[in-house]
Parts: structure tokens; C-alpha cells; sequence
């Protein structure tokens, strides 16, 4: 049954983006060449043999790359439809990001021990991501994130987002273990000492008007601890403490200021600073249920329509039941990632899925909302859907990580049971198997 | 290559009748079923999610049979379960399509089969390679198989725990 409905959603995706690409092929039917047909095929080829190799190869979740594939289908049709150039590289950045997501599930699959505590190093990975960019970094459209390597423009914000959350879940996986150990003196390594590292990262993104990025470190710290701080007092501190933040640093930075007066009223500005904001609710009262059809609407308009205001871009020409669909595919993703992280038996692998679907949840929650102007605009990539390699690439790797989180792993050392005794002792307590088998349960009539 | 291109643009953009030419009616009747399909897509996907969902359901109705490992996991290189629900027509082996499935080398594809009938449950070796042990004793034949037996399926030991009968 599942194996019937499985070969439907695949069989979905690909007439959806034979018909979407043939249609946007002939819109621009003069930008029409060999190449890009190759890409074309190389993109329904590319779903077809990653969802099948899933299925086949590996024994986890079966609905992320299906899920994934859909998204970034009706994304990169937008982009070819806006920018042809555009659509074009990033149908080449799915080749690679595909590929990418298959070598980090065999890299992190074959020992999955390896990556449970290397939590310094993740540290220092996201510290030097950030520091490469303050120091070789390009501005562009007003924030310093690009650098140049080997003539390629690279974002290291989008992937400094893989050692953090790598970071924040490999603390949590051996809080215990942290919680012992003495740094100096009287300062000992508790989950205090991770939010300071969290907030001087956060900081440092604040100063290089990354305020996008900013916030989703925030989001992912604070769903951590949420989930997994026992001292409850540290995760209600932290959210007075990002209260005050954000209220200093309205007072305090003028690029904040500007973007919450953006938001309470951007028709005063409409010919400058509120420009991208009101074009972007025109574009969406527009599309109205069903869009204008792609190619017959003007996503054009909007500053940005093929990346921070791909969403606008995509109910103006599709409809506002195209933009439900897109948040519900989000939802689903959402979901698997929870349900993942509950079943896992591994500490580690168990905080990683929370945190990387957190991660994308909340870039698509920052962006949809801001978009419809509900909360101030901060300009961040939707995983998947918007345009550019590195956030492309980037989250192929982090879903590798969330698929492999999806598998039957075995738990972390202090879970394993130490002698045979145990066995008669837990006898009696059976709400510790029902948790256990409440999952395994999932395997029957597979 | 060029001319063709060429006769495309000529059939799609060309007026047909007051100003609407071919593209955008095609364009428009897409619009529709493009959503229609991805609504169907996520449908799909949700009814694939509630299969999930019943199952376990289902399975944790059924919670009084179960089988426990014995030995201790970390001795294996291969994921296993400290507990497997059992019900009716459950198999267990290496290949995927078993209810049970535990990548142990020693196991079959299709190793053993447990079988409910008239409120008992049976233990039925599918002619594995390694064979199957009931309390040590192989089985050869479908043998019946009470609360508190140890079932021996390569180095795998469980335990069979039957909670109605305890």
C-alpha cells in the first residue's frame, strides 16, 4: 500500500515538472539550447533516481528527498521564469547538491559515532566561517557575506548554519558529561557557557548585518532548549534576554530601526526604502486563487522576486493555494523532522533531526511571514525553494545529516545497558520499552 | 535547431483571436492543475504518513506479545531492537520486506514466521539457512510457543513474553 502511494507522489513530482518546465521553456523559447534541455531531463532524472535510491538503499524516512524535490521543483521554475541565467545555475547547483546530499549520508552513515562530540570543533568551524567573511568578504546589497574562491561566489553564512546546529546538538547529546567538567576555577562548562558562545556568535552576525541569520541561530538555540535544558529558568532567561536584545538594538542600530519602520509603514517610503515590500503585496493580491499563470503575471516587479521574495513571485503567477501548498510541504517537513528526532534512540542523532528541521521551519516561517509583511522583513534564503548555490548546497547537506538520523542507530554509550542484571532489574519498568517499542511498532508491515 | 525554435515561437505567440494567442491558453488551463497536483502530492504524502500512524496504533493495541532481546546490543555491529511487537503473520529476516528486519548476516532473507491461531502462538522457521531454536530445540515444524521462551535465531537470542498469559 505504501509502496503504491510512494510510486504516486514520484510519479506527481515528475508530471509536475515535465508540464512546469515545458511551459516555462516556452516562455522563453528564444534562451532555448541543447544545454539547457540537457538540464531539464538531468532535473526529472535526478528526483526520480534520488527518491528511488532512498527507498532501496537506505531504511530511514522515505519522505524527505520526495518532500525536498517537490519544493525546490516549483522553485527553480520561478527562477527560470523570472531569470532564465539564473534557472539555469541553479539547476546546475541541484546536480551537485543531490550528489552532496548522498556523499554526506555515506560519510556520516559509516561511523556514526565519530560526530557525537567533537562540539569544540563545530564551535571553531562556525567561528572561522564567520571570520573568513569578515576578512575576504565582498559587500552585496548591504551586507558583507559573499566571498570569492577559485572565481565561485560563496556564501559562508549559509554554511556556518551546518556546524552550528552540529554544535548546539552535539552540547545537548553530552550535557551531562559538559556539566561535570571544570573549565577554570569555579566556571564549570554548564548550559550557561553555551548560550554565551551561542549569543557572541549571534552578536557577531548582528555586527555584519546579518540579521536574518541572527535570528535563526536565536530560533535554534532557543527550540533547543526548549526541548533539552533541564534548568527551565536558563530558557526562560534566554527569551527576557532576547526580549532586551531586540529592544536594544532597535535603540541602538540604525538598520534595525529602519526595518521595524519599514514594517509598521512602508506606503510613507513607497518609492525607496518600502519599494521591495509594497511590491511584494501587490504581487500577492495580484495572484489572488489561482495566480495569473505562469509567465502571464509581472514577478518581474519585485526587487529580489527569484530569492528573498521568491514566495511573492510564486503566488502572484500560481495562487494563493500554490503559496498554502508550499507552506504545507514545509509543515510535512516539519513533521517527519519531529517524529525523526522522537524515535531516535541516539541522543545525538535525536537532538540533530530537531535542530535541522527547527533550522528550516524557521528560515521558511522568517521569510513567508515577512514576506506578507506579518513581521519585519530581515532577508534570509527559504531552504530549497530560493536561489543560490550555497544555501542550495547547504541544506542537501544538512538534510544528508536529518536522513541519517532517520535510521536505526545505535544509542550513545551511557544508554547501553552495563551488565545482565539490568535486564531482570528493568523487568518490571515498562513504560522505559513502551517509549522504545512505540517506534519499533512503525517496522511492522513495512 | 534555430528554425525550429523559430516555428515554436510562431505557433505559441502568435494573436489567435483578440489578442489571446496560444501560450496563454495554455498557460491559464496550467495554472489549475498545477495546483491540483501538488495538492494531490501533499494528500499523498499525509495519507502515506496515516498508514504510518495506524500502524503504530494498531501495533501498540497489540502490546500484550512481544519479543525482548537478551543479549546485549552493543555486541552486534548491526542496529537491533531491544523489543519487537508480535502479532499474527509477523516474519522476521534480513530482507526488507519482513516486519521484523535485522540486518544480522546470520539471518535469512525470510527467516521465521510466528502464527496466532485459536489464541496460541506458533514459531515457524521458513527454511532458513541457519536454522531456528525454541528453548535450544530446532524448529523444524510450526511448534508452539509460551510466555517466557527464549527463541535462538543465529547469535540473536529474544525472549518471547506473552502478557495475557502471564
Amino acid at each position: 500500500m505504501k509502496r503504491f502511494y510512494l510510486t504516486g507522489a514520484i510519479g506527481l513530482t515528475v508530471l509536475f515538472q515535465i508540464l512546469s518546465l515545458t511551459l516555462v521553456l516556452l516562455f522563453h523559447v528564444k534562451e532555448l539550447n541543447i544545454p539547457l534541455l540537457m538540464f531539464a531531463v538531468l532535473l526529472i532524472l535526478f528526483t526520480f533516481v534520488s527518491v528511488r535510491l532512498v527507498d532501496r538503499l537506505m531504511s530511514g524516512d522515505s519522505y524527505l528527498i520526495l518532500i525536498v524535490n517537490m519544493l525546490f521543483s516549483i522553485g527553480v521554475i520561478m527562477i527560470y521564469r523570472i531569470k532564465p541565467a539564473l534557472g539555469e545555475r541553479q539547476l546546475l547547483f541541484y546536480a551537485i547538491a543531490v550528489v552532496s546530499f548522498f556523499v554526506v549520508y555515506i560519510l556520516i552513515r559509516q561511523s556514526p559515532d565519530f560526530w557525537k562530540d567533537k562540539t569544540l570543533f563545530y564551535y571553531l568551524a562556525t567561528l572561522f566561517l564567520f571570520a573568513i567573511t569578515l576578512l575576504f568578504g565582498l559587500t552585496h546589497g548591504g551586507a558583507r557575506n559573499w566571498i570569492e574562491l577559485f572565481g565561485v561566489q560563496i556564501q559562508p553564512s549559509e554554511f556556518a548554519k551546518i556546524p552550528f546546529v552540529f554544535f548546539i546538538a552535539a552540547y545537548y547529546a553530552n550535557a551531562e558529561r559538559y556539566s561535570r567538567t571544570v573549565l577554570f576555577g569555579r566556571l564549570r562548562l554548564g548550559s550557561a557557557v553555551l548560550m554565551a558562545a551561542t549569543y557572541v556568535l549571534i552578536g557577531l552576525f548582528f555586527i555584519q548585518r546579518e540579521l536574518g541569520t541572527a535570528v535563526v541561530f536565536l530560533f535554534v538555540l532557543l527550540a533547543a532548549q526548549f526541548a533539552f535544558e533541564k534548568n527551565r529558568r536558563l530558557l526562560y532567561g534566554n527569551l527576557a534576554l532576547a526580549a532586551v536584545g531586540l529592544t536594544a538594538g532597535y535603540f541602538l542600530f540604525d538598520h534595525v530601526r529602519t526595518r521595524f519602520e519599514i514594517w509598521i509603514d512602508p506606503w510613507s517610503d513607497i518609492a525607496d526604502k518600502g519599494y521591495q515590500i509594497t511590491q511584494s503585496l501587490f504581487a500577492l493580491a495580484e495572484g489572488g486563487f489561482f495566480g495569473s499563470g505562469i509567465g502571464l503575471g509581472s514577478p518581474g516587479l519585485i526587487p529580489l522576486g527569484h530569492s528573498d521574495f521568491i514566495f511573492a513571485a510564486i503566488v502572484e503567477e500560481m495562487g494563493a493555494f500554490m503559496g498554502v501548498c508550499v507552506m504545507l510541504l514545509f509543515l510535512i517537513l516539519f513533521y517527519r523532522g519531529v517524529k525523526i528526532s522522537m524515535r531516535q534512540s541516539s541522543n545525538f542523532y535525536s537532538a540533530l533531526a530537531l535542530l535541522v528541521s527547527v533550522m528550516f521551519a524557521a528560515q521558511g516561517i522568517i521569510m513567508f511571514a515577512g514576506v506578507m509583511k506579518l513581521i519585519p522583513l530581515t532577508g534570509i534564503t527559504i531552504p530549497f525553494l530560493t536561489y543560490g548555490g550555497s544555501s542550495l548546497l547547504s541544506s542537501f547537506i544538512l538534510l544528508g545529516a536529518l536522513q541519517v538520523a532517520s535510521e536505526d542507530l545505535r544509542p550513545d554509550g551511557e544508554d547501553l545497558r552495563t551488565d545482565d542484571e539490568d535486564l531482570w532489574a528493568n523487568w518490571a519498568d515498562e513504560g522505559d520499552w513502551a517509549k522504545r517499542s512505540g517506534s519499533g511498532a512503525e517496522e511492522v508491515g513495512r | 535547431m534555430q528554425k525550429a525554435l523559430e516555428t515554436l515561437e510562431k505557433i505559441f505567440f502568435s494573436d489567435l483571436i483578440g489578442g489571446l494567442d496560444l501560450y496563454t491558453i495554455v498557460a491559464s488551463v496550467l495554472k489549475f492543475i498545477f495546483v491540483i497536483i501538488v495538492l494531490y502530492f501533499v494528500v499523498t504524502i499525509v495519507r502515506m504518513i496515516y498508514l504510518d500512524i495506524r500502524q503504530t496504533v494498531r501495533s501498540t493495541a497489540a502490546a500484550n506479545t512481544y519479543i525482548k532481546l537478551i543479549n546485549r546490543r552493543d555486541q552486534f555491529d548491526f542496529p537491533v531492537r531491544e523489543i519487537y511487537y508480535v502479532d499474527d503473520g509477523t516474519t522476521i529476516g534480513r530482507g526488507k520486506g519482513n516486519s521484523i528486519v535485522v540486518n544480522d548476516p546470520r539471518l535469512s532473507k525470510q527467516h521465521a514466521r510466528f502464527i496466532l491461531s485459536e489464541g496460541r502462538f506458533y514459531l515457524e522457521d521458513l527454511n532458513s539457512t541457519n536454522g531456528t531454536r525454541l528453548n535450544e530445540i530446532p524448529v523444524d515444524q510450526p511448534t508452539e510457543i509460551r510466555n517466557r521462551d527464549i527463541i535462538s535465531l543465529g547469535l540473536l537470542e529474544f525472549m518471547f513474553i506473552n502478557r495475557g498469559e502471564q
